[in-house]
């Protein structure tokens, strides 16, 4: 259902006076009368009311993919900042062991977490639970998934971020980006062999059980340059308040190169409107 | 009033009434220490600083001193009673403000900027918090006193409003020498002074929405 303009509402706004509808994110009842929690604007959804405001936490649903940074290392589990408003959970036994193997933790598995991921790794991971009291609960259980380097992390917020079936993303500039429905993107250039591909994508061999080898990449100017132009993209996109997937990343980059841009110049407040241009009116089309 | 001054927190704002000048940036709800978590709902912490050159004379005022930890108490209390804490258990916000230039109504500005800062941060209210002041110089009452005024050891009253249901957030009385009809006077034009200004602020704040996404 579309209506002709969205209703806007700031705090403690009667959203509608009518009864009979269900109170959704943002909204409160007092008096018989749906009223907003917060400022936005209304979404209806058949008997569904809520309000979703423009800068929010990141809330967390189950199947989300998100990025992280470890925090701390606690008890048979590593906590992450994802941006939200608590930290999220990995438990040991949501983790892919090294070897693949499918086994019961042990004692010293929980002494070896470390090894795996130490603080300030960064991590892609799922959300499988989330928790009672609101923290999310997040797995690896995925060959995809796990930590990440060898590249750059872009934070924008998470209300930009719509969620889709596809996460990982090969731009057609040779840049891959896993955009975290929680607002933090993860860049790197594309592995150009098929052996470099392995060699990432296998679980890490622990030989001898202790230190993990890390593939350590170099990237000449040109493939810098180009990361530097995705993440700028995604910026700009960020600062113009315009949804973030692949496509419009892609907008924003191939209209810089028409323009002639050099990959620092895509944030110049100047130029920020008519780069974002096509992306913009993309989504003018779709509104 | 300007909100979103600040793009690296989650939500901020910068207030301007008469002369007095402040910003105000809100962090969270984010982690907290598990000795400062309450099980059940958000812990709020406030801080309340002063630039040494917002008022007319230079002066070094550290956020401990009792002027500062008092009006952050005090608007730690009326900002517990707004937020719906009970959504957010084991989790903070922190609400800070400074104070730029210090025209009187201080405290009166601090509140209705952080109602706007917590309105950009997303954070879920009961209702739009309002503050205004109101004083009694030679038997008058008066709306907004600024520092000129306040000098001369007038009663001032600042009470906040949550407008739509007419009830009171904070009420605060500065050199009370009032009686009581005369309190009731000041507190009558000051919510009455509150809520022109959440009129005011409404628009702000969609505005500020609307030029978001152009």
């Amino acid at each position: 259902m579309t209506t002709s303009a969205p209703q806007y509402v700031t705090t403690g706004d009667i959203i509608t006076p009518e009864s009979g509808f269900l109170m959704g994110h943002g909204t409160t009842v007092a008096d018989n009368k749906l009223i907003a929690t917060v400022s936005g604007f209304v979404e209806r959804v058949n008997k569904l009311i809520s309000v979703r405001p423009l800068n929010v936490r990141y809330g967390g649903e189950v199947g989300d993919v998100v990025v992280g940074r470890v925090i701390e290392l606690a008890d048979k589990k590593w906590r992450l900042e994802v941006g939200s408003r608590q930290f999220a959970v990995l438990m040991l036994s949501s983790v892919h062991l090294p070897g693949g193997e499918q086994r019961r933790r042990t004692y010293e598995d929980a002494l070896q977490m470390r090894s795996m991921f130490a603080e300030g790794d960064l991590i892609s991971a799922e959300v499988f639970k989330v928790l009672p009291e609101g923290a999310i609960s997040l797995h690896t259980r995925n060959l995809k998934y796990g930590k990440l380097d060898n590249g750059q992390l872009v934070t924008v917020p998470s209300a930009l971020i719509k969620r889709c079936k596809q996460h990982f993303h090969t731009l057609s500039c040779e840049i891959d980006v896993i955009i975290g429905t929680n607002g933090f993107i993860w860049i790197t250039p594309t592995p150009e062999s098929q052996s470099e591909e392995q060699a990432k994508d296998k679980p890490q061999r622990q030989e001898d059980g202790d230190e993990k080898p890390k593939v350590v990449r170099h990237f000449n100017a040109l493939v810098r340059e180009r990361l530097s132009r995705v993440r700028n993209s995604i910026l700009a996109l960020a600062q113009m308040y315009i949804a973030i997937h692949s496509v419009t990343i892609m907008d924003v980059y191939m209209q810089s190169i028409s323009l002639g841009l050099r990959a620092k110049d895509i944030l110049n407040p100047d130029i920020l409107q008519t780069v974002t241009q096509s992306a913009l009116s993309r989504k003018g089309e779709q509104s | 009033v300007q909100l979103g001054v600040n793009p690296k927190v989650d939500g901020s704002c910068y207030y301007q009434q008469g002369n007095t000048k402040l910003i105000v940036t809100v962090l969270g709800p984010r982690e907290v220490k598990r000795a400062k978590q309450l099980h059940d709902r958000a812990v709020i912490s406030c801080e309340y600083s002063t630039s040494t050159f917002s008022a007319s004379e230079r002066k070094q005022q550290s956020k401990s001193d009792r002027r500062s930890a008092e009006k952050a108490m005090l608007l730690r209390q009326a900002f517990e009673g707004c937020i719906l804490t009970h959504l957010f258990p084991r989790s903070q916000v922190n609400i800070f403000v400074q104070v730029i230039q210090s025209d009187g109504g201080t405290l009166s500005c601090a509140l209705n900027a952080a109602s706007l800062a917590l309105m950009n941060a997303g954070v879920p209210m009961k209702d739009f918090l309002v503050s205004s002041t109101a004083g009694f110089i030679d038997n008058i009452p008066f709306l907004d006193l600024n520092s000129w005024e306040r000098t001369s050891d007038t009663p001032e009253v600042c009470i906040a409003v949550y407008p739509h249901s007419d009830k009171l957030g904070l009420i605060n009385v500065d050199h009370a020498r009032l009686t009581l009809p005369q309190l009731e006077t000041c507190m009558n034009l000051a919510v009455a002074g509150a809520k022109e200004i959440h009129i005011m602020l409404k628009n702000e704040v969609k505005k500020y929405s609307e030029g978001i996404l152009h």
